[in-house]
């Protein structure tokens, strides 16, 4: 696009107050002072973008694969392929929208002369899901500045950042598992460890009886094994909206994370044929495709059809409510993200009536209580933004839950609210293990798999 | 490439940074050729005080402590603006004036004139510099800015008009015994004031007294029922039951009102209908005479005035303060903050009057129009007061303000001054203009030339700047298209320079032949020019 820019325009008007002031004062200097501003008016008039010029630009990207979370450092590089100097090339990379730009700036301003380059670098916050970058936006002026050229410019080298969500191989796979999909209960039955023995009763199973000891006593003995029930694994995503915060522009939010981390272990446990129902706690009905249940929950159950295709749902239902908020927040009060922060009155209350032995009254935790079998193993994940995560751990291990929590720590840089959150967090979680659940502290620095592998290996051997 | 992105438009610093030395280093040589120092001075900082006004008065963090500033700042500025034409035209004017011959009136003014214009375009280069640098000119923040003003304005102005009232009436009823006009006002005042304040003793005065009671006993009602005295009582049992006797005391206020009212129309009737000794004759000698003395006691009509006045103060300030602690205490801090600052400013004027009236009339003594100041200064301050003078003389300087606002708003509205550039505009074209002027001034050549070529390169790398800034934001690095685009600037205009000296060369030889001609000459090559420039175009 083409567009001469009437930029020296004013230069007429000075001339003609300079030949005024100039007849007022009877001073010949400024009559022929007007040269000056008439020559301006010249240099714009006469000033063309000069034949032959071209442009080529080339972008690579540091990591085609990161892991949501990652800073990717991109770099553009623009080089004068044509034969005049342009002394002044705005470039505009065109990064994907939904990618923040975390570190430097997309944008460039400079001059080159033939066969020079210039390089512009950036870095973006990678987030799930495959972007493509856009062609550069550049603008070139001639030297007066009157004249100007906009174009796309086509480049060369990367173009997309693909941020994968699954799992390319069982994270723990040399992580002891000693019966997958069975959890070794304290009642004595068929099984293979021995249990107890007891007097026989009729109707017991042939095999069961002690033969040997029949053969001494003359007494019927049966034998108990140690029975081995299989077991529901029970997931369940923290996503109400205090959960949702991040702790800088463009960073996922303590939701996705907690979703990006459930949805690894229920992979890992899908290949490892343990029964995983999945739930997401604090969803809005618009959020989940087919609306929320009637107790506010949504609530995918191992035994239905398609059950991993609508854990996805869930998953990805996650994001939309953290997208949905962060729209929410930029569009109306700054405040509105801050009150989600820890310190909140709405933690206040959740924790006074959840103390040791108290009621519980938050409807959200009271319909996950009601819902779960009665024999299930709970991974709780969340950011451990407020009480509500220990309020509920509490409660399963009163009710004898085996129960874990994975907590993404959000807490990064050294500001004192930061300092605030990650020593509340740190006091969560401890409350958190001293009421009998094991607790996954996920550094996010560290990769996701140690983290992962820790908790299911955990999970497993209990 | 999307222009519609709202970055902020803030103006790299390498742009920044030749605006301001530019501005700096021209403003300071232009300011040498001047001979009134002060004033140029004086100029240089109210355009930076102004600057300094308009972002206080848009400064969101702390918006009532800025209104407040904005507020108090408008008298400095304000008298700055004066200082630095009046004060010019006032030091100049010593020094020009009287000419020896007639032929000497027309250069002198023409200097004089220069010279004002020179300090208030640098005032206008410092001032556009100054608010480029945080782009503070624009439509909301001038609108703003100029509603302070207005509303510091106003009481001063309100001050200023009751003084000016008392005076001009004190002055016209000392009057009443000079013939002519004078006599007519002051024997008119006179009428209509005697009557009420100063009766004529030895009769009755019912109906006017009766009508002040009125008036009086109303305000005190209506200030009573304003006052919270209820609520500042404590809610215990044993409290005394304030509530029935305020209640009692306002409706004997009413009453007395009300009966007042009723009964001055028929006292009126009687007073001018039977006459004094009819009157007399009607009423027992003891009544009629303690009736006289009340209704004709100048004491007691002052104490009625200001029972009224002062029922009427109460309940305004009631209802003010009842307003005042509904609204938030921010929309009160910017609502009030300029009020606030009127008053802080109409003190400060009061407390300054004596010694700031003696300055100006010695300013004024020493200039061709003291024989004005004899004639008319003097009487004037005889008749007002120092006070007074001086107020009217702040609100005069206060109007020139709002005036530039206005003018400030005006322009922004019509689009001659766009809201992105209008800083760097505004610089150029006082650095331009102070430039031309001064090349009618014992200017040197260069500095003429360098001033012409300087306001441009400021107002081109000013509006390159912001473009720049907008379309790539000041994180990217710009700085080298930024010193290759003004290095252009300036090689332009260095060649237009060359051409003006050269140019001027040939032109002083023939106006030293034949002026007329080479005026005329030189205007026909002018518009020839101009008519091939549009043509190219």
């Amino acid at each position: 696009m083409h567009r001469r820019v009437r930029r020296w325009s004013g230069g007429l008007a000075a001339a003609l107050f300079l030949v005024s002031v100039s007849l007022l004062t009877a001073e010949p200097l400024l009559l022929a002072a007007t040269a000056i501003p008439l020559i301006y008016v010249a240099y714009g008039a006469l000033s063309r973008m000069p034949a032959g010029t071209d442009l080529q630009a080339t972008r690579s990207v540091s990591d085609a694969q990161p892991t949501p979370g990652e800073p990717v450092a991109v770099e553009l590089t623009l080089t004068n392929t044509g034969s005049s100097s342009l002394t002044d090339v705005r470039v505009i990379d065109g990064v994907p929208e939904e990618l923040p730009v975390v570190e430097g700036s997309p944008r460039l301003c400079t001059s080159l002369r033939p066969d020079e380059s210039a390089t512009l670098s950036y870095a973006v916050m990678a987030k799930r899901g495959t972007y493509t970058f856009d062609a550069a936006a550049v603008r070139v002026r001639t030297l007066s500045a009157s004249d100007e050229v906009t174009v796309d410019l086509p480049v060369a080298g990367d173009g997309t950042l693909t941020c994968s969500n699954t799992v390319s191989e069982v994270p723990m796979a040399d992580a002891t598992l000693p019966r997958a999909g069975t959890l070794p209960t304290d009642t004595g039955g068929s099984g293979l460890e021995f249990h107890s023995t007891r007097s026989y009763q009729p109707g017991d199973p042939v095999n069961r009886i002690d033969w040997r000891r029949y053969a001494k006593t003359d007494e019927l003995t049966t034998i108990d094994y140690r029975e081995e029930q299989a077991v529901r694994t029970v997931l369940v995503v923290d996503a109400r909206p205090p959960a949702r915060v991040t702790p800088e522009p463009g960073f996922p939010t303590g939701a996705e994370l907690s979703a990006y981390a459930a949805e690894r272990l229920f992979d890992a446990l899908s290949r490892t044929s343990v029964v995983a129902s999945v739930c997401a706690v604090g969803l809005a009905s618009e959020d989940v495709p087919g609306g929320l249940g009637p107790d506010g929950l949504a609530w995918v159950d191992a035994s239905g059809g398609h059950a991993a295709a609508h854990a996805r749902q869930i998953f990805d239902s996650v994001g939309r409510a953290a997208a949905r908020q962060s729209d929410a927040d930029s569009a109306g009060d700054a405040d509105v993200s801050e009150d989600d922060q820890p310190e909140q009155p709405g933690g206040e209350a959740t924790r006074a009536t959840t103390a040791d032995g108290g009621t519980i009254e938050d409807p959200a935790l009271l319909a996950v209580l009601a819902r779960l079998p009665p024999t299930a193993q709970v991974v709780v994940f969340s950011p451990a933004a407020d009480d509500w995560p220990v309020s509920l751990v509490s409660s399963l291990s009163v009710r004898e839950y085996p129960t874990t929590l994975v907590s993404p720590s959000l807490a990064r840089g050294d500001s004192l609210g930061a300092a605030v959150a990650s020593t509340e967090r740190t006091a969560r979680l401890q409350r958190a293990e001293l009421s009998g659940a094991t607790v996954i502290d996920w550094d996010l620095d560290s990769p996701i798999d140690v983290a992962l592998r820790a908790s299911l290996a955990d999970l497993f051997s209990v | 490439m999307d222009d519609t992105i709202s970055l902020p438009t803030r103006m790299p610093w390498t742009s920044l940074a030749t605006v301001i030395g530019v501005t700096a280093l021209l403003v300071a040589g232009l300011l040498g050729t001047v001979s009134a120092d002060r004033a140029a001075l004086v100029g240089v900082a109210t355009g930076v005080l102004l600057a300094l006004s308009l972002w206080l008065s848009g400064w969101d963090r702390w918006q009532a402590v800025g209104t407040v500033l904005a507020s108090v700042l408008a008298l400095p500025v304000a008298v700055g603006l004066s200082l630095a034409t009046g004060g010019t035209v006032v030091s100049l004017g010593a020094e020009l004036f009287p000419v020896t011959s007639q032929a000497g009136v027309r250069p002198a003014v023409v200097t004089l004139l220069s010279q004002v214009i020179v300090v208030l375009g640098c005032l206008t280069a410092v001032f556009g510099a100054t608010a480029a640098t945080r782009g503070v000119v624009d439509t909301e923040r001038v609108g703003t800015y100029g509603g302070v003003v207005v509303r510091t304005t106003a009481v001063p102005f309100a001050v200023a008009l009751v003084l000016f009232t008392r005076g001009a009436v004190d002055f016209l009823q000392s009057n009443a015994g000079t013939p002519g006009v004078q006599q007519l006002t002051g024997e008119a005042l006179t009428q209509v004031l005697e009557p009420i304040f100063d009766p004529v003793p030895g009769r009755t005065h019912i109906a006017i007294f009766s009508l002040l009671l009125a008036l009086a006993a109303a305000a005190l009602a209506r200030g009573l029922d304003a006052l919270p005295l209820s609520e500042l009582v404590p809610e215990t049992s044993d409290a005394p039951d304030v509530d029935r006797a305020v209640a009692v005391v306002e409706r004997t206020f009413r009453w007395t009102g009300r009966l007042a009212l009723l009964v001055a129309p028929v006292a009126g009737l009687f007073e001018l209908g039977l006459g004094q000794e009819s009157l007399a004759g009607l009423l027992p000698a003891g009544l009629y005479d303690f009736i006289v003395a009340v209704t004709a006691a100048p004491g007691l009509r002052g104490l009625l005035w200001w029972l009224f006045l002062s029922g009427t103060v109460v309940s305004v300030a009631v209802w003010f303060l009842r307003r005042t602690v509904q609204s938030s205490a921010d929309r009160v801090g910017t609502v009030l903050a300029p009020y606030v600052g009127g008053g802080v400013i109409t003190l400060a004027v009061v407390a300054v009057a004596g010694p700031a009236v003696d300055a100006i009339e010695t300013a004024l003594r020493a200039t061709p129009a003291a024989a004005a100041v004899e004639q008319f200064f003097v009487p004037i301050l005889d008749v007002y007061g120092p006070e007074t003078v001086t107020l009217a003389l702040a609100v005069v300087a206060l109007f020139s303000l709002i005036s530039v606002a206005g003018q400030l708003s005006v322009a922004l509205a019509t689009s001659y001054l766009r809201e992105r550039t209008a800083g760097v505009t505004l610089a150029a074209a006082g650095l331009f203009g102070a430039s031309a002027f001064a090349a009618t001034l014992s200017t040197p050549t260069w500095l003429v030339l360098a001033g012409l070529v300087g306001a441009v390169v400021v107002w081109d790398a000013g509006s390159f700047g912001t473009t720049l800034g907008h379309e790539v934001g000041s994180g990217a690095a710009t700085r080298r298209t930024e010193l290759v685009h003004t290095g252009g600037t300036v090689a332009v205009g260095g060649v237009g320079a060359a051409a003006t000296a050269g140019l001027s060369g040939v032109a002083r030889g023939s106006i030293a032949v034949e002026p007329s001609v080479a005026v005329a000459g030189l205007v026909v090559c002018l518009v020839a020019v101009l008519a091939l420039v549009a043509a190219i175009r």
